[in-house]
């Protein structure tokens, strides 16, 4: 299975090779999609991760251990999707093609799981309903 | 986005009000309109409204063409159909939702009504020049399939306005008429006809 996490790093662990150890360990095949890090300073991290879920679910253990939150990408995406008026600007940016139109509707489709928190339709929608906490 | 990422258009293309009558044969000053989920009305001619555009086969015009001004009374409208919005890098605006009701009132304005979106042609200009550089024609069938191909190129393309929303006005607009909760108007006075936009020139420094 494949999933998307932010994992956000104290600043004192920023130092120690968490993803390797996630390989390594775990047989977690990792993608890095976006990455944030500081010394010093807190750190943020958007993994997919490709694997089986039992080894999932262990290095997610290893992480929390760590002290690491580990959020599902669409915990860090805030979009209002009940004052959405589907005007489609947002999908004018999005290259990751997480946001789309309905071909028939002609509704907004939203696909987090597709997101890889660029950030840009944050700017994009006129309405000011997307939010990113990363 | 740069260098031709991606192509944005508005209207609703086949469902545009003022693409179904582009002889504003019907829709003129003083005709009665859905206005934000209340009455209003058409009150004028709109800003950079230019009838001298010239039209396609479909007698379409093929760029910016006939605007108008509208009045209602703002407490009476919906926030389902008036928002406000702010576009980066350009300011503020508004959603608004306008319906019109277009009368078949001969064989002409049926034909007018029966506009399909691969009759709608327009021009695509290159906001990110300073002179709005044409850069080619396109058509709303090829704009709402998700892509176009201007000089070759494969461009990914996105509405601005909402055309879901468009149908809701459309099946709300109908819903007044045949309640008879919406009566259709005649204008008091018609549009213009051969206006033209006069371009500012700017002289030295």
């Amino acid at each position: 299975m494949k999933r998307r996490y932010v994992l956000t790093f104290p600043p004192e662990i920023v130092d120690e090779p968490i993803t390797y150890n996630l390989i390594r360990n775990y047989d977690l095949k990792i993608n890095i999609l976006k990455a944030e890090i500081n010394p010093g300073k807190e750190g943020n991290l958007l993994l997919e991760f490709e694997s089986e879920k039992a080894n999932l679910d262990k290095g997610i253990n290893y992480l929390e251990e760590k002290n690491i939150a580990c959020l599902p990408i669409e915990a860090k995406i805030r979009f209002d999707q009940q004052a959405c008026i589907h005007c489609g600007s947002c999908t004018a940016v999005c290259f990751s093609r997480a946001l789309t139109m309905h071909k028939l509707s002609w509704e907004l489709i939203f696909e987090p799981e597709k997101c890889v928190a660029c950030g840009l339709c944050v700017k994009a929608c006129p309405l000011e309903l997307f939010h990113l906490d990363f | 986005m740069p260098k031709s990422w991606n192509a944005t258009y508005s209207t609703s293309g086949e469902l545009s009000p003022l693409l179904n009558d582009p002889e504003l044969r019907t829709i003129g000053i003083g005709t009665r309109i859905f206005l934000g989920g209340a009455q209003g009305y058409v009150s004028w001619n709109g800003t950079q409204f230019n009838t001298s555009v010239p039209k396609n086969t479909s007698g379409i015009p093929k760029s910016n063409s006939a605007t108008i001004a509208v009045i209602g009374d703002l407490k009476k409208m919906h926030t389902d159909f008036i928002k406000a919005g702010y576009f980066e890098k350009y300011g503020v605006s508004i959603f608004i939702g306008i319906g019109i009701p277009i009368p078949l009132l001969d064989e002409e304005m049926a034909a007018f009504v029966s506009i399909q979106n691969e009759q709608i042609e327009t021009t695509v200009f290159d906001y990110g020049s300073p002179e709005h550089t044409t850069m080619g024609t396109t058509n709303y069938k090829d704009l709402q399939s998700g892509e176009i191909q201007i000089n070759g190129k494969k461009i990914r393309t996105a509405p601005l306005s909402s055309i879901s929303k468009a149908r809701t006005i459309a099946g709300e607009l109908r819903k007044w008429i045949s309640n008879k909760e919406f009566y259709l108007t005649e204008p008091v006075q018609l549009f213009p006809t051969k206006t033209s936009l006069n371009k500012l020139n700017i002289k030295g420094e």
